[in-house]
This record gives structure tokens, sequence and C-alpha cells, in this order.
């Protein structure tokens, strides 16, 4: 661990990348003492005005205050982006090690299932469901968690393929250790790390299908600020008050390039791939 | 500087040219030439038939087909149009017109005579047909075919939004009886009528082609050709105009401003037929509890809800018929914003630390706009509403035909005849259309008398009656009539029917 904060502190391009990320966290977290007003708050008298003392970023067309929206967007863009990672993960995680490890038909099958989810266009299918289930933020992180777990579970599979052959777990079978035990206990230390790699890569990603959706009026619902709703509503009013696009895109090309940096060194430092040449 | 004189005649000569190229670029369309609008809410046709029109064909519609009677250009007046002269008689039973002789169809389909009204007009009641106007012609008993050109057409009773609502409008266009049957189901694709333009061509998603009709028998159309262009975003026909690709377009609210500001754009704010309401589900709790729905009543501001999601354009409404509609009711209560008031109307109704509901919304960018600001003001009496946005075109399925519980937000467009506004409030529309879920048998009963009552003054009654007693119910709260803005480039001269942007008649200079 340490090897790789000294390696990090050595790369300038993770430094920022690690900065730009804990910002953003540190803004996620005190939101509510950072934002100016709040930014529920319709004032229309005060509307798509441009940044001023009062509202740093403008207001929108229903006068809200932008910079309070783009700061409590922070807290939507990481909540989707987070959760839905996570549940991708487990799903991945699950599906990918009971794939990996059987073997034969039950491997064969979940391939296919795996292709199956993977075919779908992404967008397609999450403008499919919310059509039919309405758009929620539960909703949103399901289906962005669906749309994504195939690429960790082959990921996983590949993994333990490799993994399951070794002495140790040949050693364990023959010890009559469960097959429970020996996917949690052995299998899953071992395939963790291009995992973490895949979702710190992930992030931004998710962080901008987020945004594509809210922005096709699909994400998360009014009066919720998100970074994509905020874009949406600019992308009206563009060229009589750009502010709302040049901010709310500002600070999502920021967020995705934190994630980024940070993901391309993890990459470098994890990759078991990439270690020997680092 | 020899250099710069010998090329000095050649430099202003460009120059010229270039300016030249620049002003004609930049000034009238002239007519004679091609008009590119954008097509009526930016949205593709689905048919041309007109028994089954949805909504962005009604302004192809007046171009392609001729009726008996039109309304004058810019006004809610009626005048002859295929018919010499239109006779009622006393009881208003039987209606005899006489086709002006020479009347020729698209295409060739030679003249138009009494046959192709009876068809027209018989085919819409046609149950096989399964017309959504169906309704409009609901009272005609037969057209009987008298001569070559004249006709009766026999009603089984009185209507009095005839001559508003069905002989002028849509269900009163009249297509050409042999293009339909030679045609069968092409037709709704290659539609033949008699007006100014003949349709030439469709790209679905793309455009839609009219060219003027040389034999047309009304004055000469002005444009050579018009083209019509489905483009849903605002944002993107205005800079489709501000390009010149368009020549007339609908804008947002919001543009106003800068259009206004613009000298070579003609500017054109119109009040619209529609109405805009945040409604209450009667039938479910909290709002089947009248106290409950006075209370939103005074928690809303109305006026910031038309500042804040409408630019500030249109005027507020106290009721729901507009001005100059027949039965528009002038003295509707205007109710202000009394917070104390709707703390203590919630609190007589057992919600004194207020209460937790929805609004149904569909995504119609100005319906969301409103609830939000609706939502922001209802926080202020304790009542938490989440906002449920549906897809634009689930609006029916969910508030219409489903069964959502809370408020919703809405607005439905209307016509000339002041019946159609109330016909989605009735018993029978619950279901359907009636998206308050509310009934009340007064109505019911006067909405049967307007529609049969030919006297105007009584029929003005009839429907202020009706909005006092949607007003005594609280069956829901009145925002706006809404208002529509279209830029034209200077020479495009169009004509808005009266009230009524979804008709346009154009002209060039």
């Amino acid at each position: 661990m340490r090897r790789i904060i000294k390696k990090l502190l050595a790369e300038p391009l993770a430094i920022a990348g690690v900065v730009i990320i804990i910002f953003i966290l540190l803004v996620a977290i005190f939101a509510p003492f950072i934002a100016t007003h709040d930014p529920q708050s319709t004032f229309p008298a005060n509307r798509l005005q441009p940044p001023s003392r009062d509202n740093w970023m403008g207001t929108d067309n229903l006068g809200r205050d932008t910079f309070s929206r783009v700061v409590f967007g922070t807290r939507i863009a990481l909540l989707v982006s987070l959760l839905a990672i996570s549940f991708a993960t487990l799903l991945g995680l699950t599906f990918g090690i009971i794939s990996g490890f059987a073997g034969g038909k039950i491997d064969s099958a979940f391939l296919i299932f795996f292709d199956i989810i993977k075919s779908f266009p992404a967008l397609l299918l999450a403008i499919t469901i919310i059509a039919i289930t309405g758009p929620s933020l539960p909703m949103l992180i399901i289906i962005i968690g669906i749309t994504r777990f195939p690429a960790y579970s082959r990921l996983v599979r590949a993994q333990t393929l490799r993994v399951k052959g070794h002495d140790y777990i040949l050693a364990a079978k023959a010890l009559g250790v469960s097959v429970p035990r020996i996917m949690i206990k052995h299998l899953l230390p071992n395939v963790l790390g291009p995992v973490f790699i895949q979702a710190a890569m992930d992030i931004p990603i998710v962080i901008t299908f987020e945004a594509g959706l809210s922005f096709l009026g699909l994400g998360v619902p009014p009066p919720t600020p998100s970074w994509g709703s905020i874009l949406r509503t600019g992308y009206s009013f563009l060229r009589i008050a750009p502010y709302m696009v040049i901010f709310g895109g500002a600070v999502l090309m920021l967020t995705t390039l934190g994630f980024t940096l940070m993901g391309e060194t993890l990459r470098d430092f994890l990759d078991p791939k990439l270690r020997k040449v680092v | 500087m020899n250099q710069l004189k010998r090329k000095g005649p050649w430099l202003l000569s460009f120059a010229l040219v270039l300016c030249l190229f620049l002003v004609l670029g930049s000034t009238a369309v002239l007519a004679d030439e091609v008009l590119k609008v954008r097509n009526r809410l930016g949205m593709d046709i689905t048919t041309m038939d007109p028994a089954h029109y949805t909504g962005p064909e009604y302004a192809i519609d007046m171009s392609v087909f001729a009726k008996l009677m039109r309304f004058k250009p810019g006004s809610s007046e009626l005048e002859l149009d295929a018919a010499e002269y239109v006779e009622i008689s006393d009881d208003n039973l039987i209606i005899e017109f006489r086709l002006r002789e020479g009347i020729q169809f698209h295409h060739g389909y030679g003249e138009m005579t009494a046959e192709d009204v009876k068809f027209s007009f018989e085919r819409i009641i046609d149950p096989e047909v399964n017309s959504e106007y169906a309704a409009d012609w609901a009272v005609l008993e037969e057209v009987e075919v008298t001569g070559r050109y004249t006709g009766r057409i026999i009603l089984n009773d009185t209507y009095a939004p005839l001559f508003v609502s069905t002989i002028p409008y849509t269900p009163g266009s009249i297509i050409s009886k042999k293009a339909f049957e030679e045609l069968g189901d092409q037709f709704a694709s290659r539609p033949v009528g008699a007006g100014p333009y003949q349709w030439k061509e469709w790209v679905p998603g793309q455009r839609i082609v009219l060219e003027r009709f040389e034999d047309y028998f009304g004055e000469k159309p002005s444009y050579r050709q018009i083209e019509l262009y489905p483009m849903v975003e605002y944002e993107v026909a205005e800079m489709a105009f501000d390009r010149g690709d368009l020549h007339a377009t609908e804008i947002s609210l919001d543009s106003y401003e800068r259009y206004k500001a613009d000298p070579n754009t003609e500017i054109h704010l119109l009040s619209t037929l529609r109405y805009h309401w945040l409604g209450f589900n009667h039938q479910k709790e909290p709002f089947n509890d009248i106290r409950v729905r006075e209370a939103i009543r005074y928690a809303v501001d109305v006026d910031s809800v038309i500042a804040g999601a409408y630019a500030g354009i249109p005027p507020r409404n106290n009721t729901m018929l507009a001005p100059g509609i027949l039965g528009y009711w002038e003295d509707a209560p205007h109710y202000e914003q009394d917070l104390d008031r709707a703390r203590q109307l919630l609190a007589e109704a057992g919600f004194p630390d207020g209460l937790d509901t929805q609004i149904t919304v569909d995504s119609t960018a100005v319906h969301v706009d409103a609830a939000q600001i609706i939502q922001d003001q209802l926080r202020q009496i304790g009542v938490n509403a989440r906002i449920n946005v549906v897809e634009a075109g689930a609006g029916y399925e969910t508030m219409g035909r489903g069964d959502p519980e809370g408020m919703h937000y809405q607005s439905f467009s209307a016509i000339l005849d002041p019946g159609y506004w109330f016909e989605w409030f009735t018993t029978e529309q619950i279901g359907a259309w009636n998206y308050w879920k509310w009934s009340n048998d007064e109505f019911d009963e006067l909405k049967v008398r307007g529609d049969l009552t030919i006297d105007p003054e009584e029929r003005e009654q009839i429907y202020i009656r009706m909005q006092e007693i949607i007003d005594e119910e609280v069956t829901c709260i009145w925002i706006t009539n809404g208002a529509s803005i279209y830029v034209t480039k200077p020479g495009v001269d169009p004509s808005f029917l009266a009230h009524y942007p979804q008709y346009h008649y154009w002209t060039g200079e």
C-alpha cells in the first residue's frame, strides 16, 4: 500500500485525479454548507439571471440558484454512480465466479446470458424500462447496474478460470472445503483487483450515462438537481442564458477527468499484466 | 499601388456581387418561391385522411382540402368556400348547399360534385371508418344529393357547433370520392382535395411538400411550393430560422424578447385555444375533500407559475373559456395566494401537519416547470408533493385511462366552439379524458343542453353556469390559456385563424 501511495505521489496526473476526486467528494458531503440557496426553491421573478454576487452561476428558468443545484447535483452524480457500480459489481462477482468455477454447460449458459444483456444498447434498454416504470432514483440505479454488470461478470469469470487451477484451490478442494467457502474465501480476494480497476474506470461512464438520461428527461425526477437535468434545462436557453450549460458541463467534465486519471493510474499499478512494466 | 489600381474594379465588382448576395439572402421570401416552415407542433404527420388526423396535420388540411365554408383568414368569421350558397332551415335541421361549378380536384381527379360532399361527410359517421371526428357529425342523418352541384345535409337534431367545429373544421374537409376509391389506403399518404395547394411529396421524418394548384378555384396561392419540416425542439427550429433554412416557425416563449429586438423578423404573438390547469383526483383521498382542494387553491400563486413556466407572456385566466369565446365568464373570481387560509383549511380537513401527495405531469417542458413551481409553493403549507413525470405520449394512458392519486398538471387544446371545451369534464369521460375523475349531474345536463341550444345568449348563460360549477366544486385551478409565438421572415404574410395558430393561410407580398 505504501508502495502504491509513493508511486501515486510521483505521478502528477494521478495527484491531479486524486485532488479532483477529493474535492468532489467534499463538495458532495458538505453540500448543504456550501450551497448558497435551497436548490429547489423557485423565484420566477429572478429567472435566467447571469452570474452575480447573489447567484454565482446565475439562475435557471424557474429562478433557482444554479450554483446550489450544481453543488447538490454532485451528490446525485456520486450516489447514482457508486450505488449503480456497486450493484453491477455484486452481480458481476456472483455470476462471474459461479460461471468460471462451475465451467461446462453452466458456464456456456451464463456466457450466453451475459452476451444477451450486453447486446442490448444500454441507452435503449434504459429508455424502454423507464418508459414503462417511470423515472426514479432506485430504478435508475438498477438499470445502470443491469446494463453494466456483464462486463464485470466476464472479467471475474476470466480471473476465476485463471485462479481456479492454482494449487491452493486444488488443495482446498482436496481437503473437502465447501464450494461456497472456496468461492468466498479463496477465489474472491484474488479476483477483486481487476474489478476495482474496472469500477474506477466505470464511474465517469456512469456519471455521464446518468447525465444523459437526465438530459432526456428520464433520469432523476424533478426537482432533484442533477447535472444532466441542469444541462437539459440549459440547452433550452443556450442562446439567452448559456451559464447553465457552461457551469454544468464544466463540473461534469472535471469529475469525469478526475475519475479517469485515477482509474488509469490504478490500472497501471494493480493490473497484473501491466505491473511488471511499471 | 499600381497593382491595387488594376485590381480595384475587380475588387469593387466582387464586393458589389457579395453585397447583392447578402442582401438577397437576408431579406424577403419572395412570392412565387418556395416557402419553408416548421410543421405544426414540430411533428411529422401520421395520416392525411381527414377522418383520422392526430394534430400535426391541421395546418396542412386548410391548404389541401376545400370545405363548404371556411373561416376568413385571420378571423373567426365564416365565408363561403367551395359552396356558392349555404342555407339553413328555420328548425336548423336541414342545410341546403350549392357548390360552385367547375371546382377541380388535384391531380386530374375531375370536378367536385355534391356526391363528393355526401361521400366525405357520411364516411365520418360510418362505424367502419371509426373516425375520431364522428362526434362532430353525430347529428348527421344523411347528405341528400339533389343535383350535380346541389344537396341537402339532413340532421336528426340541432347541433350548435356545426358551423364552428364541424363544417369549417377538419370534419368538413371535402375529399375526392373517385380518388379515395381508386387509391384506397394510399389516400392517407396521397390526399386529393381541391384546396390551393396539392400534395407533392412526403418523406417521413424529413419533409412534406405541397405545390401550388394552378387550377385552384379561388385566389391564386402565393407560393410555388410549401415545404413543411418536422422539428420538435424549438431550439433546433430557431437555429434553422436564424440560418434562413426556415422562413417561419413557432418559437419558445423565452425567445420572444430576442426576436422582438430583431428588425429582420416579424413576430406574431397569439393567444391560444388551450386551457392549462392544476387538477385533483376527486375520487381518492385526500382530494375528495373540498377543503383540501380549496387549501391548494389558496396555496398556489398562479401569477408566479405564469412568470416562471410561461416566461410571463400569456395572461392569467381565472376560468376555463378564453376571452372572446362565447360563454367567457368575465366575473370569475380571482384567487390570490393566502397561506394562512390554506393552512386553516388543511387543518379543518384533518391535516394540521400537512400531507404527502404527488403531482402527475407529462414531460412537456412547460408542464414540468409549472409543476415544480407549484410543488415549491405547496411546501409552504406542509404539502409535500412528489413530481411523477410520465412520457409525453403516455399522458392520456396515465391520467385519462389510468387513475393516479393526488394532483396533475396538464393542458388541453380546444376549438372555437365552447361546447368542446367542457366535453372532457362530463361523467361519461371518466376513464377517458376526464382527468379529474369528477362527476356532477347538473354539469352533465347543462353540457347536453348547451350543444342543442342554438340561441347564443341562452348558450352563453349555460356555459357561464358550467364554469361556476367548476369553481364552486374546485374541480381544478385555472392557470392560463397560454400563448404561441410565431416568427416569419419579412415578406411572408401568414394569417392565423382567430385564437388558433393551428391554421395558416400563407401568402407573400
